[in-house]
């Protein structure tokens, strides 16, 4: 008997058959990538499988939890019948080990196989390790997960004294939950700054200032040499490098995300921090996206390659992944990403890539506010508001429009500065 | 997850200007939101909202429902 090979047209299967779609991470660029697929494709077979043992919660209110200042009921966004009802396969505590992309299966740390037409890995990171002795030991916390959270809210409020590494944006969160706890607390960073590739000193300042008053001394100059422990292999001292001892019976370490690329490994698909997209959020395989944390993707707005680590940018990069999945090249992502910092009485925000430029431009207003902004061949890519943040829309529109402001930098940091202050090209924005 | 700010398209109940009032309880049965799930124009209105003062947002395109706490700089109610 002759065989016959049958070549269905992909567009035909996509409209006739139902394509099935697997998406690796229930954070919040899996869940949304699940939504918009779900109101996409009604007949699609759509799973989403998470290592995790609870589904979609609000990862960016964690922190609140852990002050002791939210309950933990409205940090839950989905229920699982939030999955049923979208007719979504929800699959908890499934660790995806391995993906084969010519056979289009992912499989899970039990042997269980997934197929799938296109597959999204919106796998986020996992907080790096400090690589000191006894930084594994008992009192030492990251903080990532809900889980996370209960823990070092259960221990903090037993504590009686901590010690906080890791000068950025996640160190903070760590560093006002202290406070908020009443646990007096060291700050130990590298440097004479708060988050110093962002920050100038006197942006700093207003932040080590708010600290401060919240008992948590700064340490500059600092870090950890090693850690201490008891008997029982409890933590009851921070060594920083200079040999200054530091006791603290809580710990909390957030010096950088360590992306979770084990399983690209030897798959071909492209990855060096992050996963490589294009601004579909597709990989180098046809039938696989990413969106999230995970990705470093084709920003269009800065012309390279970017990641960012917010909850905006993660959301708007599972819609954007979806709609591609469904259809390539209907949508691309083209996004200012912000992240503001909510414990303090003045407000904080950041925006685009702050850290990043050949050139900055700042000012500082009062002992409460400030501006910083990044630029990149005479364009805005980021910046720093504290204290006032109604500029955020001119600036971002600014960015999002590549206006070249070369030789006026000085007039973008006017503390009432307006779109038409700014000469010739770029006031016609 | 379908709106600009991050709420379910169910509670568009907001049909005029709301205002804010700072809260420091938060109940079980809250919907509480971050600042940075919030649109632009949400996230400006809300830094430049006076203390119990009217809040500057389209009601016809926010998703915010009165009785919505957001974590601002304090936890601010929208009522
Ligand atoms: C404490 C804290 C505070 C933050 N505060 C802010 C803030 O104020 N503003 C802001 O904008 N952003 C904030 N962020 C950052 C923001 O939360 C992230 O940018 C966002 O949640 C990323 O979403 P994601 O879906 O890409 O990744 P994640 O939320 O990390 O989700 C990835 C999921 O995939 C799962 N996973 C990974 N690998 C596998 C595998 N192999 N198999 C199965 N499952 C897997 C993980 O367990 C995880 O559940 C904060 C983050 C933290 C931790």
């Amino acid at each position: 008997m002759r065989e016959i090979a049958i070549h269905i047209n992909p567009e035909y299967k996509r409209r006739v058959m139902s394509q099935s779609y697997v998406i690796v991470g229930d954070g919040i660029a899996g869940a949304s990538a699940a939504e918009t697929l779900r109101e996409e494709e009604p007949d699609a077979d759509i799973t989403i499988i998470t290592d995790e043992g609870e589904p979609l919660y609000n990862r960016i209110l964690i922190k609140e939890f852990a002050k002791g200042k939210l309950p933990e009921a409205p940090i839950s966004i989905h229920e699982e019948s939030w999955y049923d009802d979208r007719d979504v396969d929800l699959v908890l505590n499934t660790l995806i080990t391995d993906i084969d992309p010519e056979g289009h299966t992912v499989t899970a740390h039990d042997g269980t196989e997934f197929d799938y037409d296109k597959l999204l890995l919106a796998i986020g990171g996992t907080p790096t390790q400090l690589p000191v002795e006894n930084s594994d030991a008992d009192g030492i916390h990251h903080f990532w997960t809900f889980q996370d959270a209960r823990d070092i809210k259960d221990h903090i409020e037993q504590a009686d004294n901590s010690v906080v590494i890791g000068a950025g944006l996640l160190g903070i969160d760590l560093a006002a939950i202290t406070a908020a706890q009443d646990v007096e607390g060291k700050y130990l960073m590298r440097g004479k700054a708060w988050w110093r590739y962002a920050l100038s000193q006197d942006g700093a300042e207003i932040i080590h200032n708010a600290l401060r008053e919240r008992n948590v001394e700064p340490v500059f100059d600092s870090g950890v040499d090693h850690f201490e422990v008891d008997d029982d292999g409890h933590v009851t001292t921070a060594v920083d490098p200079n040999d200054d001892h530091y006791d603290a019976d809580f710990v909390g370490i957030a010096i950088g995300l360590n992306f979770n690329t084990e399983i690209i490994d030897g798959t071909g698909i492209d990855y060096d921090n992050g996963i490589h997209t294009d601004e579909y959020m597709r990989t180098n395989h046809e039938d696989i996206f990413a969106a999230g944390d995970i990705t470093e993707f084709h920003d269009l707005i800065l012309g390279e390659r970017a990641q960012n680590g917010a909850w905006g940018s993660a959301k708007e990069q599972g819609t954007i992944a979806a709609k591609n999945m469904v259809e390539y090249g209907s949508e691309e992502f083209r996004w200012v990403s912000s992240y503001s910092i909510t414990h303090f009485d003045f407000p904080f925000l950041s925006f685009g890539h702050p850290t990043l430029g050949d050139d900055h431009v700042e000012a500082k207003y009062s002992d409460t506010e400030w501006r910083r902004l990044a630029i990149k061949d005479g364009k805005i890519v980021g910046g720093v508001l504290i204290g006032d943040l109604s500029p955020q829309t001119k600036y971002k529109k600014l960015m999002r429009e590549q206006v070249d402001v070369s030789g006026q930098k000085e007039v973008l940091v006017k503390q009432d500065f307006e779109l038409d202050d700014l000469e010739g090209a770029a006031a016609e924005q | 997850m379908s709106s600009q700010d991050g709420q379910p398209t169910s509670v568009a109940d907001v049909t005029t200007p709301p205002t804010v009032v700072p809260v420091s309880d938060v109940p079980s049965s809250a919907r509480v939101h971050h600042f940075d799930e919030l649109s632009e124009r949400t996230q400006v209105a809300l830094s430049t909202a006076t203390p119990t003062g009217r809040l500057d947002i389209d009601p016809s395109t926010t998703r915010l429902s009165r009785g919505d706490i957001v974590v601002f700089t304090e936890y601010l109610r929208i009522q």
